[in-house]
């Protein structure tokens, strides 16, 4: 029995269940997703070779990928492995120390961001909000640069969230659009007690990190995200290396921005020619394409979060 | 790394080019590395790529710009020298 489910702009037909997505109707899906049979290790991967490898903050490897010309192996050790092929199918397998929740969030935020991109997709790791304003704005950032903490405080403060992690653009007749993947927020503890101050239904969604999630199920219901047009970018500054006292937003050059969106654009195999011509391109097209882009540093400090959105809607104004 | 006059370069097939705002991004597939050029460094760029000389470029600067020709002669010669080590461009 399969479902078809709806992430970005792209309907995916899952043989398990996926509570984080909208449901659609039809019968078109151009993905599909599969619990593969028994334990990853049980998984043949003969043939498959060491495409790319990734390291948390102590340099241990924390997940890899294996290739074999257009079959892809993702293994995230403990937890789950991902066998993708260019039928566009998605085969699971979950380890038996892990959980189903920790499967579908790779699945939903790693996975099959990295497949669209292998689609000539551009997926960007960033968070994005369309304001009270109705203007749409994204903020660009690695991990732990405050993204989802950001763009919480504003869903909470009457934006629509679009993403707090992952967001997909597409450049058009109307300029750059911004569609998001599943709509929920992910935080450390200190940031759900700052932003979200009554008793808000975030749950811990694997026992490696104390980041919870919520997914705003008022926002999901049963309709798929629409596209919005993307009026700014906001670059934002990585806390570890500039410490800012003050809230400031400049606009940033053409190859500061490219450079930036680049090293947060989504990939399958990072390492792959066609994979890194076709991210250049899109991201130089998505630039030249009227959307306003600026850097924004400002102290992480959660008392000043409504001063941050203030001069992030000020800037936007003009757009 | 001192330049000739009459110097012409090739732009390395590996190179990429994407101009953005008024600069330029190059993406290097060889050393899968980025570059960003300025305003200035974008116009250079251009030059070289339709295929002018080192003194013919800088005879084209000296119109556009409102800068001496001791600095573009400086600002030529410095770029020229690090996309030649970079390996984007060579002497032909």
């Amino acid at each position: 029995m399969s479902d078809l489910f709806r992430i970005f702009d792209t309907t995916v037909c899952s043989d398990f269940p996926l509570p984080e997505l909208p449901r659609v109707d039809g019968q078109d899906f151009a993905l599909t997703v599969m619990m593969g049979k028994g334990d990853p290790d049980q998984f043949d991967s003969q043939g498959f070779e060491r495409a790319f490898e990734w390291c948390d903050y102590e340099d241990r490897v924390d997940c890899w990928c294996d290739r074999k010309g257009d079959e892809y192996l993702y293994v995230f050790p403990q937890n789950a492995t991902f066998h993708i092929t260019s039928d566009n199918l998605i085969t699971c397998f979950l380890d038996q120390d892990s959980s189903m929740q920790m499967l579908r969030h790779l699945l939903l935020n790693q996975i099959i961001p990295r497949y669209l991109a292998t689609t000539g997709r551009l997926v960007l790791h960033a968070s994005a909000v369309t304001l009270e304003n109705g203007k749409s704005v994204a903020f660009l950032g690695n991990s732990g640069f405050g993204k989802s903490t950001l763009v919480s405080s504003f869903h909470r403060n009457g934006a629509c969230l679009i993403n707090d992690d992952c967001i997909l653009l597409e450049c058009g007749d109307n300029g750059v659009t911004v569609v998001g993947g599943l709509v929920g927020i992910r935080l450390f503890p200190d940031s759900v007690n700052a932003v979200f101050t009554e008793a808000s239904g975030f749950t811990n969604y694997t026992p490696y990190t104390d980041k919870q999630q919520l997914f705003l199920k008022e926002q999901v219901g049963e309709k798929a995200p629409e596209p919005c047009v993307l009026d700014a970018m906001f670059l934002l500054n990585d806390p570890k290396k500039v410490s800012a006292d003050e809230i400031s937003i400049q606009p940033v050059s053409g190859s500061e921005a490219m450079m930036g969106m680049i090293g947060s654009a989504f990939s399958l195999d990072p390492s792959d020619r066609k994979m890194i011509v076709g991210n250049f391109k899109n991201v130089g097209q998505a630039i030249s394409d009227r959307m306003s882009i600026y850097s924004l540093q400002y102290p992480r400090v959660h008392e000043r979060l409504a001063e941050v959105r203030a001069a992030v809607i000020k800037q936007v104004e003009s757009c | 790394m001192n330049f000739q006059a009459t110097d012409r370069f090739n732009i390395s097939d590996e190179v990429l080019s994407q101009e953005v705002n008024g600069e330029t991004v190059l993406l290097d597939l060889q050393g899968e590395s980025y570059f960003g050029l300025n305003e200035v460094g974008t116009r250079i760029w251009q030059l070289l790529k339709s295929e002018q000389s080192v003194a013919e470029a800088l005879s084209t600067l000296s119109d556009e710009y409102d800068v001496s020709r001791e600095q573009l002669e400086s600002d030529v010669s410095e770029l020229l020298a690090k996309l030649t080590e970079a390996g984007l461009v060579s002497l032909r």
